[in-house]
């Protein structure tokens, strides 16, 4: 699944998949701005089936907290 | 695009761009009063993949009135005005409003309308949305106020708007799709979207024609096949007479539709025309003797009816017609043809017409945005005529290619086999239809077939094709009838539809080397003219074989089996097997 995650960031911020580690954030990767929180949003929406929440959207700070809130969607 | 994952689209689109860079950019600019912001990646790719390049340009949200102020009339303008946020509960907040606030409203927005109308009238081609009510409404048995105050504003806009502006009518898209589909107002309070993904796609293969007519940029002409495309059934086979087309046949009912569908398409400009693997003179005749079809033989500006493969067929029809080859669309009922044409001219639109022939008329209705025109103008109208003086100037000049590679990726399978039992009737039955690739056309009784299995001085060979995509079923066949010293070709037929693919040189050479293993050095055959069969005539002048004798009717050969073996190569893309017995 990080994998996936990561060529999904790597297609919405338009970086390469290499540049994506696990502190990857709006603070330090500039195209991850408000639009682009939401293309990736809708991604992995698209990509794993699943809807957020509004709290889990806010939540999404960084590469690893992504992957928990995808995996804590998965199980709910 | 429809099936694209959004973030493979956003990556898609970036790539095109890039590709595009230094190209004269074309752009749009959207005004909102909601957030539109994933519309950006999705119009461009849309536009892009049809090769106009262009840049989107998302103005600020909710600004639409300053942003549209003073803007490069260069640009083309996409509006989206949602009613439901004029104000923060709007869509509730109307429900309680009295006459005269509702009347206000009304008269507020109908002014600020139309100071967007003149910010605009002189750009050239303006999308502006009509308002939509329905995500809010669509159980409502009875208008409430919000319905009333959309209804009334879209009365407005169809009065008022200019001349330029193109009303968009949501519920088209809407209805493509779901309403459900459409709308995710999840995050509305919050971030202002409303609208999904699915319906940004579905919106842009909507407007996506429009922009491209401006550039001339759509569909000129529509190219049709004949044979189970302008009508069902295989004219050369089945006969004039028995042919679909109408209600007087099975199924022709369909095919009426079609036709009137294309009476329509060229009554606006566009022109129609034939690419057929046929004699002319059998669909002339068609034209001719049937009074129950609804296209005349002239409504087709061009006619290509020979046995050329249909790539280079389209091509000369292009250049023939001095159109760009990107601006043709082609029809045809085979999955080959259709593969061929793709592969070779990607840029040419295929359509393939469906296996359930009900869905064919529906089929076309859905691609008529393909010819989308922001006008039809007088010049339009003369076109086709234009077409078909200029076509009658010319001489159609064949341009071949080489077509090789394409049939080498098909990993086309030859099956042979010798006196099968279970396919006697599949043989006869080959024999009395063939007309076309058959080079005595020697009709034959179950009797007579069975009489050959049983006899040691015949060999009864049966083909089988299959590739990539499937299989053919059984569609040759050659009878070899041994006499004292030499082995005749009695009968060597194959099925139009595996003609195109070399089938007919394997087959002869398998003949011929199975003859060769039998002991036999020389092999006679001929060809026995008939109406039908004219695209035979030189087969075994082209195999090599010596011509012996020649009148009116028919032709007579010789070949040694040595000598054919040695100096026609097999085809090295074909594999052929055969069947044990």
């Amino acid at each position: 699944m990080e994998e996936k995650v990561k060529k999904i960031m790597s297609d919405v911020f338009l970086v390469d998949i290499n540049e994506i580690n696990n502190y990857t954030s709006p603070d330090n990767l500039p195209q991850w701005d408000s639009i682009g929180h939401l293309n990736l949003i809708t991604s992995l929406e698209e990509e794993f089936n699943i809807k957020f929440n509004d709290d889990q959207i806010i939540q999404m700070l960084n590469f690893k907290l992504v992957i928990e809130i995808i995996k804590e969607s998965l199980h709910q | 695009m429809k099936e694209m994952k959004f973030s493979e689209l956003i990556r898609a689109n970036s790539e095109l761009g890039k590709a595009l860079i230094g190209k004269d950019a074309v752009k749009i600019t959207v005004f909102a009063n909601i957030s539109v912001n994933q519309l950006k990646p999705i119009l461009e790719y849309a536009l892009r993949n049809e090769t106009l390049n262009v840049t989107v340009e998302i103005t600020d949200y909710d600004n639409i009135l300053q942003e549209s102020a003073g803007l490069d009339k260069n640009t083309i303008p996409v509006v989206f005005w949602e009613l439901c946020n004029l104000s923060e509960n709007f869509v509730y907040e109307v429900e309680t409003f009295s006459d005269s606030s509702f009347s206000q409203f009304i008269e507020k927005t109908q002014n600020e309308l139309s100071l967007l109308f003149d910010h605009l009238k002189t750009s050239g081609l303006v999308f502006f949305n009509r308002f939509s009510h329905s995500y809010y409404t669509r159980y409502n048995l009875k208008p409430g106020n919000y319905e009333r105050f959309v209804d009334s504003l879209n009365d407005f806009l169809q009065k008022k708007a200019p001349e330029n502006f193109l009303l968009i009518d949501l519920h088209k898209v809407f209805s493509s799709r779901s309403l459900d589909i459409c709308f995710d107002i999840r995050n509305y309070y919050s971030t202002k979207t409303l609208y999904t993904i699915d319906f940004f796609k579905a919106y842009c293969s909507f407007i996506v024609p429009a922009i491209l007519s401006t550039f001339s940029k759509t569909k000129k002409a529509l190219i049709l096949d004949c044979d189970n495309t302008l009508w069902k059934g295989i004219v050369g086979e089945d006969g004039w007479e028995n042919i679909a087309l109408s209600e007087k046949n099975k199924d022709g009912i369909f095919f009426k539709q079609v036709h009137f569908i294309l009476k329509s398409l060229a009554k606006r400009g566009i022109i129609l025309g034939i690419c057929s693997k046929n004699n002319p003179q059998d669909v002339e005749e068609v034209f001719r003797k049937r009074p129950d079809m609804v296209l005349k033989y002239d409504d087709f500006v061009i006619k290509v009816l020979n046995w050329n493969d249909k790539a280079s067929n389209l091509e000369a029809i292009s250049k023939k017609l001095n159109i760009g080859i990107d601006s043709i669309v082609f029809v045809d009922d085979s999955l080959f043809e259709i593969k061929l044409v793709n592969d070779h001219l990607p840029m040419i639109k295929t359509l393939q017409v469906p296996e359930k022939i009900y869905e064919y008329p529906g089929l076309l209705l859905d691609h008529l945005s393909l010819f989308y025109t922001n006008t039809t103008t007088e010049e339009d109208l003369q076109r086709a005529r234009m077409y078909m003086e200029e076509s009658q100037r010319n001489e159609l000049k064949s341009t071949y290619r080489n077509i090789d590679d394409y049939l080498a990726s098909l990993d086309i399978e030859v099956v042979l086999a010798n006196k099968e039992p279970e396919v006697i009737e599949r043989v006869t039955q080959l024999t009395q239809k063939t007309n076309q690739f058959n080079l005595t056309t020697k009709r034959y009784l179950p009797g007579d077939v069975q009489n050959m299995y049983g006899s040691g001085d015949f060999d009864v060979f049966n083909l089988t094709v299959g590739d990539k995509y499937g299989s053919s079923g059984l569609t040759g066949i050659c009878i070899v009838n041994y006499q004292s010293g030499y082995a005749e070709i009695d009968t060597f037929l194959l099925s139009c539809r595996i003609l195109g693919r070399n089938i007919e040189n394997c087959f002869l050479r398998e003949v011929v080397m199975s003859i060769h293993k039998k002991g036999f050095r020389d092999i006679h055959a001929s060809y026995k003219k008939t109406l039908k069969n004219a695209q035979v005539e030189n087969f075994y002048d082209r195999n090599g074989f010596t011509l012996i004798y020649h009148d009116d009717s028919e032709r007579k050969y010789q070949t040694d089996c040595q000598h054919f073996l040695s100096t026609i190569s097999p085809i090295n893309y074909i594999k052929t097997v055969w069947k044990k017995r």
